[in-house]
């Protein structure tokens, strides 16, 4: 057990859309390194039913990065993610016993997304601040030490305007394009989590890329170098 | 579709293509059947080839795109912990909302229905009512002094009034005709209808007789019809009981966030 929890987080982790390791004894598309994630989580899961705090804990250890990464690009603001995230393991916590799938990343992930989406479902009935985040210059993203301070400076510009761009298109592509390209679910897997169909999350995936790259045409210059 | 040779395309042209078809090309979603269409705009349409490369540059920028670390532990405290696990009760209907108890509403509107028909059906409703009371009129035409003695008990039947009825006075015409339609003088009720009227409201003078010679009414329970009342009633509350509490336990106890 101790040295399956030691495994580093399953961000990224997953087989992605077009990688895939043979392993006829896994569903398709499951890595042997992704079974051993689920082992894991499903261990920590049934201590935690049995009462251990400590084992939720190292569940929330293990995917608060993650979940805090993915909603945070999908609401734009630091603190509303910080909120949906808490009431994620909140909700998680409360309905450990419901967890019946084999990933708890994608459960989790399907929790966070919906408290995700009731952050923007706030957030356009009350429409005076819909992107604070935009406004927030009190983080910058890191840069490599190696980097120039001109490639440096580049680089946050482009990560500028990408999520500037991300943040115009809709919702569902948005968090389609996100759970695809960034966090590497695939498609089944995303249409379980946003509970539409596989065509639905193609096409919101391909018409979201169709739209950034629509909104990015002006700054594709700074992107191709 | 038609492309020229070459990358001769105008830009007017351009606009005409399948750009999403294009887009799914660039990134292996194209279906077979669409690849050589797909395969021909992207190596013919100077727009189409850079609009490929743009939207698979897009792709690998997007999860390169740094995010903001997070500002808070999210790590669960043993108060936090006890507070949301609730107690007893409400763990229970939170329960409720599981899959597991997916059938209670269906069952409960069910068995709601079912009860109310078998109450209203006890009971019987005015018309089936009605229609037996003339199915027993041919009955008593058969009988009609037995049917008019003011002492003679009904004969036990599912449309006779309830046990403690006893003996009526059914002021039905003198000769005892019940069939007949002459109704007394002025009453402008017929003789069926009069003694049906005694049937449910006896008179005075009839509880007095039968309780005075000492004989007990015979009870005529009738167990099938108090059954289907009272059981029908009991299944309909049960079942609203339910009901109300799933409303509760959905509108209360429900994690919105496991929609």
């Amino acid at each position: 057990m101790e040295e399956i929890a030691d495994a580093p987080p399953s961000d990224g982790d997953s087989a992605g859309p077009t990688t895939q390791d043979p392993a006829p004894a896994l569903p398709y598309g499951r890595r042997p390194q992704d079974e051993l994630i689920h082992v894991r989580d499903r261990a920590l899961v049934e201590q935690a039913l049995g009462g251990n705090l400590e084992a939720f804990n190292e569940l929330v250890r293990l995917y608060q990065d993650y979940l805090f990464a993915l909603v945070v690009r999908v609401v734009n603001d630091r603190d509303s993610a910080a909120d949906a995230v808490q009431e994620a393991f909140f909700s998680c916590y409360r309905n450990l016993n419901r967890f019946r799938g084999d990933s708890f990343r994608s459960w989790l992930t399907r929790i966070a997304l919906n408290a995700a989406t009731d952050v923007l479902r706030y957030r356009k009935r009350r429409p005076a601040d819909p992107f604070p985040e935009w406004e927030d210059d009190s983080w910058q993203p890191p840069a490599g030490e190696e980097a120039s301070p001109e490639r440096q400076a580049m680089h946050r510009q482009s990560s500028q305007i990408i999520a500037s761009a991300m943040a115009q298109i809709t919702d569902d592509q948005r968090k389609a394009i996100l759970l695809f390209d960034v966090q590497g679910f695939d498609y089944q897997e995303i249409a379980d989590m946003t509970g539409v169909s596989l065509g639905t999350v193609k096409s919101r995936i391909h018409r979201g890329r169709l739209a950034l790259r629509e909104i990015l045409t002006p700054d594709m210059e700074l992107l191709r170098e | 579709m038609s492309v020229n040779n070459g990358r001769s395309l105008t830009r007017s042209e351009h606009r005409r293509h399948d750009r999403l078809l294009v887009t799914r090309f660039a990134m292996g979603d194209a279906y077979p059947s669409e690849h050589d269409e797909a395969s021909t705009l992207v190596a013919n349409c100077a727009d189409c080839a850079e609009l490929a490369a743009d939207v698979k540059l897009i792709a690998s920028s997007v999860s390169r795109v740094p995010t903001a670390p997070r500002t808070r532990d999210f790590m669960i405290t043993a108060e936090q912990a006890d507070k949301l696990r609730g107690g007893r009760v409400s763990r229970w209907l939170r329960s409720l909302g599981t899959p597991g108890w997916a059938m209670l509403r269906p069952v409960a509107g069910v068995a709601l229905s079912i009860g109310l028909v078998m109450a209203v059906v006890g009971a019987g409703v005015p018309g089936m009512q009605q229609a037996g009371e003339f199915a027993t009129d041919s009955n008593q035409v058969n009988a009609p002094a037995a049917a008019a003695s003011p002492a003679a008990p009904p004969e036990p039947d599912s449309t006779q009034p309830p046990s403690d009825m006893g003996p009526v006075s059914a002021p039905v015409s003198g000769n005892g005709d019940v069939n007949g339609q002459e109704a007394p003088e002025g009453s402008p009720l017929t003789a069926t209808e009069n003694l049906n009227e005694a049937y449910l409201r006896p008179s005075p003078e009839a509880r007095t007789a039968a309780d005075g010679d000492g004989q007990v009414a015979v009870p005529r329970v009738d167990t099938t019809r108090d059954l289907l009342v009272y059981g029908g009633l009991a299944i309909a509350t049960l079942s609203l009981a339910l009901l109300a509490l799933a409303l509760v336990a959905r509108r209360y106890f429900a994690d919105p966030l496991l929609r």
